[in-house]
C-alpha cells in the first residue's frame, strides 16, 4: 500500500481510464452522423461557449442555492427524525406506512400537489427536491440508530448516560456512517431533483435549460447541460467526501476496508 | 394482543393523516376546487377498481418496475463488490462512477427514446440507469465498513481471500445492500411512473397524466395515491424478507426486542 | 399496416380516434395505434427512431426542429384556432376581481404560459403588441396547463394564458377572459399538424398518402359531426363528462392555411425563437411532388 511507485500507478490509471473513454467517444462521435449524437468535439466547443462564463449567473447559481437549500433541509429534517423513529417502536409502527406512501410517489406526480400548496416559485422547487432527498438520509439514519450494538446501549445505561448525552455520545457516532451514506446518496438525488423541479414552472436554471435544449433541438446543447450537470454531480461529490473524511476521521481507522 | 396493539398503532398514524387530509379540503385551507376532500378521492379509487383498463395499468407499471430493479440489482450487486474489493478496480472507476451517478435519468429521456423507442424498453432503461446507483453505492460502502476484528480473526483462522470475502465481507455487506435494494425499489418504481408520465408508456403514469391533461382532478388524486399504495406495499415485502434474512444482525434484533 | 401514432391526450386529436371508430383508416388497410405522451418535445425523437412513424406536433415546434436541420414533414392539418371569435379556444384570462380590464393593463403583469419559447408564448405576445401593449414589460412564468388555474386564483400570476379544457374550468373558476389570443392574431391558424420524416416518406410514399386520404376524411367528419367528437372525447381523454359537453371544440378542416404557417414563421423569428425562417414549402408534403 505505501509502495510509491504503486500510488503513482493508481493515480495514473485514475487519469487514463476516463481519459480513454473521453478517447473513445470523441472517435465513435465523430463519425456516428447522428442528429442526436453530435460530435464530441462540436459539444466541447458549444460547452465553451454556452458556460463560460455567460450563463452561470444566470443558470447555474439558482440552481445551486434550490439544491443546497433543498438538500439541507431534508438533513436538518431526517436526522432528528431518524434517530427518534430509530429509537422508538411505537413512533416507527405509527410513522412507516406515511413515510412509505410518501416516498413512494414519483416527484413529477407531486408537482401538482406541490403547485397547489407552495406556488410556482423557489419554495416549491425546494420543496420537491427536500422531499425527495430526505428519504435516503432517515432511512439510514433509522437503520442505523437501530444497528447500534446492545452491549454498547447497555454499557452506557449502567453509566448512567442518559438524554442527549446518550445520543450525542453513544447513538449518533455509532450510527454516523449510515447516516453519511444516507446523505450520499441524498447529495446525488438533490441534484437529480434539482433537474426535475426546474422542468416545470422555471425560467431559469440547469434543468430548465436542458428542457429548453430539448424542446428546441439545440442538441449539442442539452448535451453540455448534461456534462455539467456530471462535472457539478463530481465536484460536489468530492466536497462531501472530503467533509465525510474528515468527520469520519475516527471511524475509518476504526473499521477495516474490503479494500485492504 | 401485543400483535392487535401493533397492528392498531400502524394504522393510528393513516387514520390521524387521512382525517387531516379531509378536514384541509372541506374547511377549504386547501381549495377543494384542486384538492378534492380524501374521502371523495378514495370513491374515484373504489370506481377504478372494478375497471379492467385500471388492473393492466398496475400490471405495466409493474413490470416495469420489477424488470427495471432485476437489472439494476443483476448488474449494480456484482460491479458493488468487484469495485469494492479492489483498490486498483475502484480507483480505475472512481471518476466514471461520479461522473455518471449524478446524471438525471430525466435529461436522458430524449436519448432513451431515440434509442429504445416509446415502449417498455425505454422505461425499463431508465429505471434501472436511475435504480442501478443507489444499490451500487450501497454495496460499495458495505464493503468499505467491515468490523476489522472479525477479519482478523478470519486471518487467523487461515481463510482465503476468497473465503475471507464470502464468509465475512460479503454477510457484513448485507444490511447496506438491503438498504439499497429497499432505496433502489422506490426509486424504479418512481422511474417506471415517471416514464410512463413523460413518454406515455402503458402503465399508472400514462394514466396520471391522462387525468390532469383532462381536468379530472380526483382520479389524478386517486391514482397518485395507487402509486404510493404500490410503493408502500413493495417496501412492506422487502422489510418482510429483509427481517428474515437479516435474523441475526442488530438492527433486525432491536425490531423484535422492541415487540416484546 | 399498423401505424404508431404519437399523440398529446387533449381534444385536439380527437378526429384521429373518431376516425379510427368510423373506419376510415379501416379503409385504407391502416390500423392506427395511438401513443399517447405528456408534451410534444418527445414525440419528435420519438418519430425519428422510427419507434412512431406519424407524430402529433404543434406548428411552432415544426417550424424550430425544420431550422435547426431536421429532417420534418408536415403531412396533414391537426387542428385550427377558431374562425370566429366566440369559437376561439385560447384565451388570456385573469382573476374574476383583478383590476386588469384590458390587455394595456397587463404591462408589467406576470403572465403564466405552459411552455416558454413556444407557441403559447409567442401568440400571447403577438396578440398582446397587437392591442399596443409593450411586450418588453410582460413577465412570463411557466405554468402547466393543468396547473394554469389553480395558479391564477392563488395569485403566483395575473394572468394566465391556456387551452381547453382549462378555458371552460376556468371560467367556471370565476376568472375572467381578457382576449383570445391566437384568434387575435390570425383566425383559423394552424396550431398543430401530423408529421412524419423525409425518410420515411421516401419509403413508404404511399402509406403515407392513405393516411392523409383517411386523416382528412376524419377531420372533414369531426367538422361536420361535433356532437360524435364529443361522444369520443371520452374514450380517450379523462375529461369529466359534465365537461365534456362545455368544452369548445377546436377547427378541423383539410386545408392546412399555409399562409398562417408561413405568419408563425416569421413571428416566431421575431420572438427569437430561430434564427432562419424555413422554407414552408420544402416543410409541408405534398403528394406526388417534390
Amino acid at each position: 500500500m505505501r509502495n510509491p511507485l504503486r500510488r503513482v500507478l493508481l493515480i495514473l490509471l485514475e487519469v487514463a481510464v476516463p481519459a480513454a473513454v473521453v478517447a473513445a467517444w470523441w472517435v465513435w462521435s465523430a463519425n456516428a452522423d447522428s442528429f442526436y449524437f453530435p460530435p464530441l468535439a462540436e459539444i466541447l466547443r458549444t460547452f465553451a461557449d454556452t458556460w463560460v462564463f455567460e450563463r452561470v449567473g444566470n443558470d447555474v447559481v439558482p440552481s445551486l442555492v434550490r439544491l443546497g437549500a433543498g438538500f439541507a433541509i431534508a438533513v436538518a429534517v431526517s436526522i432528528p427524525l431518524g434517530t427518534v423513529l430509530g429509537l422508538s417502536t411505537v413512533v416507527r409502527r405509527v410513522s412507516e406506512p406515511i413515510i412509505e406512501f410518501v416516498r413512494a410517489i414519483p416527484p413529477p406526480a407531486l408537482l401538482p400537489f406541490a403547485i397547489l400548496v407552495l406556488g410556482v416559485g423557489d419554495t416549491m422547487k425546494i420543496f420537491i427536491i427536500a422531499v425527495v432527498c430526505l428519504w435516503p438520509v432517515l432511512l439510514n439514519t433509522i437503520d442505523g440508530v437501530r444497528g447500534v450494538d446492545h452491549t454498547m446501549l447497555e454499557t452506557a445505561r449502567v453509566y448512567r448516560v442518559r438524554g442527549l448525552e446518550r445520543l450525542r455520545r453513544v447513538v449518533w457516532p455509532a450510527a454516523l456512517p449510515q447516516i453519511f451514506a444516507g446523505m450520499r446518496t441524498s447529495l446525488s438525488l438533490a441534484l437529480i431533483l434539482m433537474v426535475i423541479s426546474e422542468m416545470v414552472a422555471s425560467t431559469r436554471g440547469i434543468g430548465y435549460f436542458v428542457l429548453q435544449s430539448q424542446r428546441s433541438f439545440d442538441i449539442p446543447e442539452m448535451w453540455t447541460g448534461i456534462l455539467l450537470l456530471g462535472l457539478l454531480g463530481y465536484l460536489l461529490n468530492a466536497g462531501f467526501a472530503l467533509v465525510e473524511r474528515r468527520v469520519l476521521r475516527w471511524h475509518r481507522g476504526a473499521r477495516a476496508s474490503a479494500l485492504q | 394482543m401485543t400483535r392487535t396493539l401493533g397492528w392498531a398503532q400502524t394504522w393510528a398514524g393513516v387514520v390521524v393523516v387521512l382525517a387531516l387530509a379531509e378536514l384541509a379540503s372541506r374547511t377549504e385551507v386547501l381549495p377543494s376546487r384542486y384538492f378534492p376532500p380524501i374521502s371523495q378521492t378514495f370513491l374515484t379509487l373504489v370506481g377504478q377498481l372494478g375497471r379492467g383498463s385500471f388492473w393492466a395499468a398496475v400490471g405495466h407499471t409493474l413490470e416495469g418496475w420489477a424488470l427495471g430493479l432485476g437489472f439494476a440489482a443483476l448488474l449494480a450487486i456484482p460491479v458493488g463488490v468487484a469495485i469494492g474489493t479492489s483498490r486498483l478496480r475502484y480507483r480505475a472507476c472512481r471518476v466514471l462512477i461520479e461522473f455518471l451517478r449524478p446524471i438525471p435519468s430525466v435529461a436522458l429521456i430524449p436519448l432513451a427514446i431515440l434509442i429504445y423507442g416509446v415502449g417498455l424498453e425505454s422505461k425499463v432503461f431508465l429505471a434501472t440507469f436511475a435504480a442501478f446507483w443507489p444499490l451500487m453505492i450501497q454495496t460499495l460502502y458495505g464493503m468499505q465498513d467491515i468490523d476489522p476484528v472479525a477479519v482478523d480473526t478470519a486471518r487467523v483462522f487461515g481463510l482465503r481471500r476468497s473465503e475471507r470475502l464470502t464468509k465475512v465481507v460479503l454477510p457484513s455487506a448485507v444490511p447496506y445492500v438491503a438498504t439499497g435494494l429497499r432505496i433502489s425499489s422506490t426509486v424504479a418504481l418512481i422511474l417506471a411512473v415517471t416514464a410512463e408520465l413523460v413518454i406515455g408508456s402503458a402503465g399508472l403514469g400514462r394514466e396520471i397524466n391522462a387525468a390532469r391533461a383532462g381536468g379530472a382532478t380526483e382520479l389524478m388524486y386517486a391514482l397518485t395515491i395507487v402509486t404510493g399504495l404500490i410503493g408502500w406495499g413493495l417496501n412492506g415485502l422487502f422489510t418482510r424478507a429483509e427481517r428474515r434474512v437479516l435474523r441475526w444482525h442488530p438492527s433486525q434484533r432491536t425490531v423484535e426486542g422492541g415487540a416484546l | 399496416m399498423t401505424l404508431n401514432v404519437g399523440v398529446i391526450p387533449i381534444v385536439d386529436v380527437a378526429p384521429l380516434y373518431l376516425g379510427m371508430k368510423k373506419g376510415f383508416f379501416k379503409e385504407e388497410n391502416l390500423t392506427i395505434k395511438p401513443q399517447t405522451f405528456a408534451g410534444g418535445a418527445e414525440i419528435l425523437p420519438a418519430v425519428q427512431s422510427g419507434d412512431l412513424q406519424i407524430g402529433f406536433s404543434n406548428t411552432t415546434s415544426m417550424l424550430i426542429a425544420a431550422s435547426k436541420g431536421l429532417p420534418v414533414q408536415i403531412i396533414a392539418q391537426g387542428v385550427q384556432e377558431g374562425a370566429t371569435e366566440s369559437e376561439a379556444w385560447t384565451r388570456i384570462y385573469v382573476r374574476g376581481d383583478s383590476d386588469i380590464r384590458s390587455p394595456k393593463d397587463l404591462e408589467g403583469k406576470t403572465i403564466g404560459i405552459n411552455t416558454l419559447q413556444n407557441i403559447n408564448d409567442v401568440m400571447t405576445k403577438a396578440a398582446l403588441e397587437k392591442h399596443g401593449v409593450d411586450v418588453s414589460t410582460l413577465k412570463f412564468a411557466e405554468v402547466p396547463f393543468p396547473e394554469a388555474v389553480q395558479t391564477l386564483q392563488q395569485g403566483d400570476v395575473d394572468a394566465v394564458a391556456v387551452v381547453e379544457p382549462f378555458g371552460t374550468l376556468a371560467e367556471e373558476s370565476g376568472a375572467r377572459d381578457i382576449i383570445p389570443s391566437i384568434y387575435t392574431v390570425e383566425p383559423s391558424l394552424t396550431v398543430a399538424t401530423y408529421f412524419t420524416t423525409e425518410q420515411y416518406i421516401a419509403q413508404n410514399e404511399d402509406v403515407v398518402e392513405r393516411f392523409v386520404r383517411a386523416m382528412n376524411k376524419s377531420l372533414e367528419y369531426a367538422a361536420n359531426n361535433p356532437d360524435e367528437v364529443r361522444d369520443t372525447l371520452g374514450s380517450y381523454t379523462e375529461i369529466p363528462d359534465e365537461l365534456i359537453d362545455k368544452v369548445l371544440l377546436g377547427q378541423w378542416s383539410t386545408d392546412l392555411n399555409q399562409p398562417s404557417i408561413e405568419l408563425m414563421g416569421q413571428l416566431s423569428k421575431k420572438y427569437g425563437l430561430i434564427e432562419e425562417e424555413p422554407n414552408v414549402d420544402e416543410l409541408i408534403w405534398t403528394p406526388g411532388g417534390s
